[in-house]
């Protein structure tokens, strides 16, 4: 089905490639707002990357690839976000979250918000290593593979990451409050 | 008593949590945009599709050299250490020519996010920085890119001087006092014109005739816009002139932030039609040398539309 549909769009089958895009289009949102934390910015790269996958399907050699090489191109739009994002990092500041948290709150929220700053500190790489690996659930070497990085570096990268994110955790056990801030 | 936790199960719940559902009207915005854009042609299994005009020259120019160098071997009493072959040496492996081996072609290499370049060409593909395909410039030693696609030499010191392309949808009218944005930022339109008229007229810095130039082979408009030495920029809003926010606009993101006597030389180019913005800064204690250095990479740029 999907495979047809991409031979369709490679011959300049608009339909197609409009079925094709709503066939993965949630997938890419989802990988793309895991990586980037911010909806807003995940719905354009994704919407940048579907173009792109548009204007280039026909140097896809292997239809049945589509997919891997969507993800690889919205990855590289991802980062294009994140540069974004980045170009006035002077803009980027802390700001005391409004209101203070129940003392009860269960600590499933802290953990989260340690979490979530913990990986917004991570690089957009590791970032899209963990994802690839425990959001979408591939093995390394397909991680290396959509990234189009050597195993080696996706190993790396996800050690460090997974590092992070773990110590982070540990350093919210031992404290008896966590920090009331976030990025603006 | 409390549960041990697992740090690992930890992430991917975390990671679980979030939206999983492309919205209706981005479909549309993408079935909208493909209608008006064409596939890219390809000829041939083999041709890299994304390919600069500079790297194709400079690969065909290798080839032809690489074949001529086989030719010129291979001509009868023409083989290897007649004339111009390599001097005799005590090991065995027979060590190439200078004369006779190519200079590797300078094949642009895509900006990275950070770090010292080196010498060397380097590209960026990304049309919501660019409105281009490829932007592609040639830096000497010494340049660096912090945090995107900037590129600076002596980053952050007193005589630095900077390089940096933008997509610019809107302006503010003064670039000092900007935080009633609802009054001072303006939309830029989409010609080259439009935008040299609102930065001519901008408050906060002074700005020179504008000139016509060409860059990267397109057709641009040239204008140096100065903040006035006597200006305090901590009356300025946050302390801080701010000439333009991101393109859309994002307030999240622009270009700000440079002291008195400082200059920013803008080029507004016309890339068939798309509107490119070049912004390349220098400050009063920017040497000769680096000025000279950053208007070479700006003579270098190559611009695929």
């Amino acid at each position: 089905m999907q495979r047809a549909l991409v031979d369709q769009a490679k011959r300049g089958d608009r339909e197609a490639f409009d079925a094709l895009a709503r066939m993965v289009g949630d997938r890419c949102m989802a990988i793309a707002y895991r990586i980037l934390r911010d909806a807003d910015r995940a719905d354009d790269a994704v919407q940048a990357a579907l173009i792109m996958a548009w204007r280039e399907l026909r140097t896809l050699r292997d239809s049945d690839r589509f997919e891997p090489w969507l993800h690889r191109i919205l990855t590289n739009e991802c980062y294009a976000e994140a540069r974004r994002r980045r170009r006035w990092s002077t803009q980027i500041r802390l700001l005391p979250m409004p209101g203070q948290r129940e003392s009860g709150e269960i600590s499933a929220i802290n953990d989260r918000d340690q979490l979530d700053r913990a990986f917004r500190r991570l690089t957009i790489e590791q970032r899209s290593v963990i994802v690839f690996h425990h959001y979408v659930g591939l093995p390394l070497t397909e991680v290396a593979d959509r990234l189009g990085i050597p195993v080696g570096t996706a190993k790396s990268r996800l050690h460090h990451a997974t590092n992070a994110l773990r110590a982070s955790l540990e350093a919210d056990a031992r404290s008896p409050s966590s920090s009331q801030e976030r990025l603006a | 008593m409390t549960a041990r936790r697992d740090p690992d199960r930890l992430i991917r719940a975390f990671l679980d949590e979030g939206p999983d559902e492309l919205p209706d009207h981005s479909y549309d915005a993408v079935r909208a945009h493909i209608d008006h854009t064409r596939q890219r042609v390809v000829i041939g299994p083999w041709r890299e599709p994304r390919m600069s005009n500079f790297a194709r020259i400079g690969i065909a120019a290798a080839a032809v050299l690489a074949i001529a160098v086989i030719g010129v071997n291979l001509l009868p009493g023409q083989g290897p250490g007649v004339g111009q072959g390599p001097s005799p040496s005590p090991s065995a492996t027979a060590t190439p020519s200078p004369t006779a081996t190519p200079s590797p072609s300078p094949v642009a290499m895509a900006l990275p996010f950070s770090g010292d370049l080196g010498a060397g060409t380097f590209y960026i593909e990304d049309r919501f920085i660019t409105n281009a395909e490829r932007f592609t410039f040639t830096v000497p030693d010494g340049w660096k890119t912090d945090s995107d696609t900037f590129i600076t030499k002596n980053g952050e010191e007193p005589g630095e001087v900077l390089l940096a392309p933008w997509v610019v949808s809107h302006i503010f009218s003064d670039a000092c006092q900007w935080e009633d944005t609802r009054q001072s930022l303006l939309d830029a339109g989409e010609t080259v014109d439009e935008l040299v008229n609102l930065l001519v007229d901008q408050e906060g810095r002074q700005a020179s005739a504008p000139t016509e130039v060409m860059l990267g082979g397109f057709p641009a408009t040239r204008i140096e816009l100065t903040v006035p030495a006597d200006l305090d920029t901590a009356t300025c809003t946050n302390g801080n002139l701010r000439y333009w926010p991101g393109a859309g606009p994002d307030m999240s993101s622009g270009l700000c932030c440079n002291p008195a006597g400082n200059t920013d030389v803008v080029y507004v180019v016309d890339v068939d039609g798309n509107r490119l913005v070049l912004v390349a800064r220098h400050y009063p204690e920017s040497s000769a040398e680096d000025r000279a250095e950053l208007q070479a990479v700006v003579d270098s740029i190559e611009i695929d539309p």
